[in-house]
């Protein structure tokens, strides 16, 4: 796929997501002007995009659906719940149509039909509306819009006549005749406004004039050359469609208080409504207009004083005394519009916060150029490193010194750069909303989902990861861990299910939870299916933590009906390895009748990690940091506590002690003089890992180990020291896991 | 009402202004059927709007009829059809 293309997918998903949040939105909390634009703004954008890459399947069903939206923006046709629940379905209808496009494949049979099934119903939405846009119309703005993203020169034309323009013996007609010559008129709207009742008619004079959007390559002289003989008698406005101050000049031309003008460019759909409201806020002359039709959007902006608004109100009546209040409004409106613009503003003055004007931009970059980034940024890292050893092997203070700044001059780097991919959870969380509710809605039950900590960061390419994972546990959660109203009334619980999704940064990672107020994981079954399936030895007690986790199993599934959602006990096991891949943890609580807990832990980055040096028999391990409760000394008091056993007393907890080396098959004299313990910790479990040598903190570059290293547990990577040695980083959770699991065997 | 004339054009506007005028204030629904005319322009056409306006206005239904091959070609030439229609 070319880059373009990639690019145009990426975007579209964003509106497409920001459309079905909005959506979302407004079923749960009600319409708003904002939601309305934000979808109006998704479908037009994407119309757009598309119409670059000529997809026109995409545009024109966008296309209705904008226009659609544009009557609601308006207020002209009042939106419905059914009509909110259509866009839905339209947004999902669009995401097939460009998925199609992308792969140029024809439309499937049911797309072809959900399609028309869809636009029958915009359309009916659309003839309620007083200005229906005709399909005539439709064709013909597509056409316009297919020319204007060619490259294709469309000229629009705006004539008017003088009064006496019919008896001056020209004709009109003969100038339709020569453009049709010329090129071709694409769109000709008649300006009727000016034409009065037929009591006050007289017919001989011209007071009808006409709006012309015309496909030419010639230019400018060639279309003026048709009007040469009759300059004198005609107002012409001749510019490029495209061409805003053109369009900015005619909309001033047009008399004080009559926008009769921008009304039909903008209801004829000659003009983008966008684009008229641009063109009249950047004349002046127009800016009470503009002002007043921009309504909340730019009265928000500007976070103006309530006056004003008040004011605008009272345009509306065509009275005379009108006049001067206008003037007193655009006094005001410059007013405010000055404050916002002055970069100082007077002491007097409210301060206006300028949050909303200094808004940054984004800059869409490609990720793997960040990648790229990083990678360097650790080969820096290890270079650094390098250098600190050498000054440290030369006792040179000074380089010591400097290559320590430069140390921490590269972590700042290092963060800026990771800060970079970090994303905040929020849109990918509100997106499982709508799943949520769709999953409920689909097997009766009534669930309210909360989703807090949306603002927590996590790296883009983890979000993405997490996405799928998450999306099958929410849907587990709802499909089998609340009941259906009935049974939650009948077992004293409210009739509404509730789930819960939480991320919260939590010890240098990230956790997310998923909690339902359900039935909870049934115990017993899941400990028969756990006998039966061989996992779980049937004499022994096991731990309800244990029970509960073999969720995590595959082939284990504890619903006694598959539906379509969940419960054929794939899943769950995919679900943990997806999140294993990403160096992250994965654990269930349950309580009977009152509901479960799922709880993901995820490193923050993925790429470098703060690490603790040490050695180990004669190979130096990295343990991440964040890993590590403390380091303690095995002194002797300790030594005779263990009296050979694996564990310690540590101020009255019991402490595991895991010997590595002999974990690793190292076992010789050395590790009687390891009496080094850190104290790792990994959810609840600590243990204390018995080493050699500390060297302290170390910024570790995780390098892959090739397949050869796959199945060692409690390895998950390699670094490179700065002496060009290898060490290997700890896989805490796993080594603790195996090494707990081991115990229990 | 049928319009008599084959011409509907600039010389005739004022006279057939009457007459619409006059059917205006006699008839709640108005057809003007244009089966005779051969050649208008865009006089004509604003004068049928005009009639149209106020038959909006004063909530009377309006309707052309027996629009001529020529004449359409004229009002489909101009962009009015739209207009004069539904």
């Amino acid at each position: 796929m070319s880059e373009e293309l990639d690019l145009f997918r990426e975007d579209a998903e964003e509106q497409l997501q920001i459309m079905e949040n909005s959506l979302v939105d407004a079923i749960e909390n009600g319409v708003d002007s904002d939601k309305i634009g934000g979808i109006f703004r998704a479908m037009h954008t994407i119309k757009g995009t598309s119409g670059m890459f000529g997809f026109d399947g995409v545009v024109s069903f966008t296309h209705i659906a904008e226009n659609l939206l544009d009557e609601v923006r308006n207020d002209r046709i009042e939106i419905t719940s059914e009509m909110l629940s259509t866009f839905l379905e339209v947004r999902d209808h669009v995401e097939k149509l460009i998925e199609f496009a992308i792969e140029e494949k024809d439309l499937d049979s049911e797309t072809e039909y959900k399609g028309e099934e869809l636009l029958e119903i915009l359309m009916q939405h659309l003839e309620s509306s007083s200005s229906a846009t005709t399909n005539e119309d439709l064709e013909t703005i597509q056409k316009m819009q297919e020319l204007l993203s060619e490259g294709k020169k469309v000229w629009h034309i705006s004539l008017r006549f003088n009064e006496n323009f019919f008896t001056s013996g020209k004709n009109i007609l003969s100038i339709f005749s020569a453009f049709d010559k010329l090129g071709g008129i694409l769109v000709s709207v008649p300006v009727i406004n000016y034409i009065p009742r037929i009591e006050d008619i007289t017919p001989i004079n011209t007071y009808i004039g006409f709006e012309l959007s015309y496909k030419s390559d010639v230019g400018y002289e060639s279309i003026e050359e048709i009007f040469k003989d009759i300059l004198d008698d005609i107002i012409i406005s001749i510019f490029e469609h495209d061409d805003l101050v053109g369009l900015k000049r005619l909309l001033e031309s047009q008399p004080e208080g009559d926008d009769s003008l921008e009304e039909l460019l903008v209801h004829k759909h000659i003009f983008d409504v966008d684009i008229v409201l641009d063109a009249l806020i950047k004349s002046e002359k127009k800016l009470l207009k503009a002002m007043a039709k921009k309504e909340e959007e730019k009265l928000n902006a500007l976070n103006n004083p309530p006056i004003v608004e008040e004011k605008i109100e009272t345009i509306e009546p065509p009275k005379e005394e009108v006049i001067e209040k206008k003037i007193e409004v655009v006094k005001e409106v410059k007013k405010v519009e000055a404050k916002v613009a002055s970069p100082k503003p007077a002491k007097s003055e409210k301060k206006e916060p300028k949050k909303d004007k200094v808004k940054s931009f984004s800059l869409r970059v490609d990720s793997s150029k960040i990648d790229i980034l990083i990678n360097q940024m650790s080969e820096i890292v290890i270079t650094n490193a390098k250098i600190t050893d050498v000054a440290s092997q030369l006792q040179h203070t000074k380089l010591s010194e400097a290559s320590s700044m430069m140390n921490e001059l590269l972590e700042h780097v290092r963060n800026g750069i990771m800060n970079m991919r970090m994303v905040q959870v929020e849109d990918s969380f509100t997106k499982f909303r709508r799943i949520v509710n769709d999953t409920a809605k689909k097997i009766g039950k009534d669930i309210d989902f909360v989703i807090s900590g949306g603002d927590t960061e996590l790296d883009k390419t983890v979000v993405e990861k997490i996405s799928d994972p998450l999306v099958h546990m929410l849907r587990n959660s709802v499909d089998h861990g609340i009941e259906i109203p009935e049974v939650r009334v009948a077992s004293g619980k409210s009739e509404k299910g509730r789930v819960d999704l939480r991320a919260f940064p939590d010890a240098g990672s990230i956790v997310i939870e998923i909690e339902d107020n359900g039935k909870g994981l049934d115990r017993d079954r899941l400990l028969q299916k756990g006998i039966d399936a061989g996992l779980i030895d049937p004499n022994a007690i096991p731990h309800d933590e244990d029970i509960y986790n073999l969720i995590f199993s595959a082939g284990l599934s504890t619903a006694d009906k598959v539906s379509d959602i969940s419960g054929r006990g794939v899943g769950m096991d995919v679900v943990k390895r997806n999140i294993e891949e990403l160096r992250g943890t994965v654990s269930v609580e349950s309580w009977p009748n009152k509901g479960s807990k799922l709880t993901i832990r995820i490193p923050l980055t993925l790429a470098i990690i703060d690490g603790f040096l040490v050695q180990i028999a004669d190979t130096k391990y990295v343990i991440p940091l964040e890993m590590i409760e403390e380091c303690i000394e095995l002194d002797s008091n300790y030594k005779e506590q263990m009296k050979g056993n694996e564990y310690i007393n540590l101020r009255g907890e019991i402490l595991p002690i895991m010997d590595v080396a002999k974990y690793f098959g190292k076992a010789s004299k050395e590790t009687s003089e390891t009496n080094n313990v850190i104290v790792v910790r990994s959810g609840t479990n600590m243990v204390g890992l018995r080493v050699g040598e500390l060297f302290g903190e170390y910024q570790t570059v995780i390098k892959p180990l090739g397949d050869i290293f796959q199945n060692v547990p409690g390895i998950s990577g390699g670094s490179i020291l700065g002496s060009g040695k290898i060490a290997l980083i700890f896989d805490i959770p796993k080594l603790v896991e195996h090494h707990l699991n081991k115990k229990a065997i | 009402m049928k319009l008599e004339n084959e011409k509907f054009t600039v010389y005739e506007v004022e006279n057939i202004k009457e007459a619409f005028l006059n059917e205006l204030n006699q008839s709640d629904s108005i057809t003007v059927d244009l089966e005779n005319v051969k050649e208008i322009d865009i006089s004509a056409i604003q004068l049928l709007l005009s009639l149209k306006r106020s038959c909006i206005e004063d909530e009377k239904s309006f309707e052309i009829i027996n629009l001529k091959q020529e004449a359409l070609r004229v009002v489909q030439l101009s962009g009015c059809t739209s207009e004069l229609g539904e």
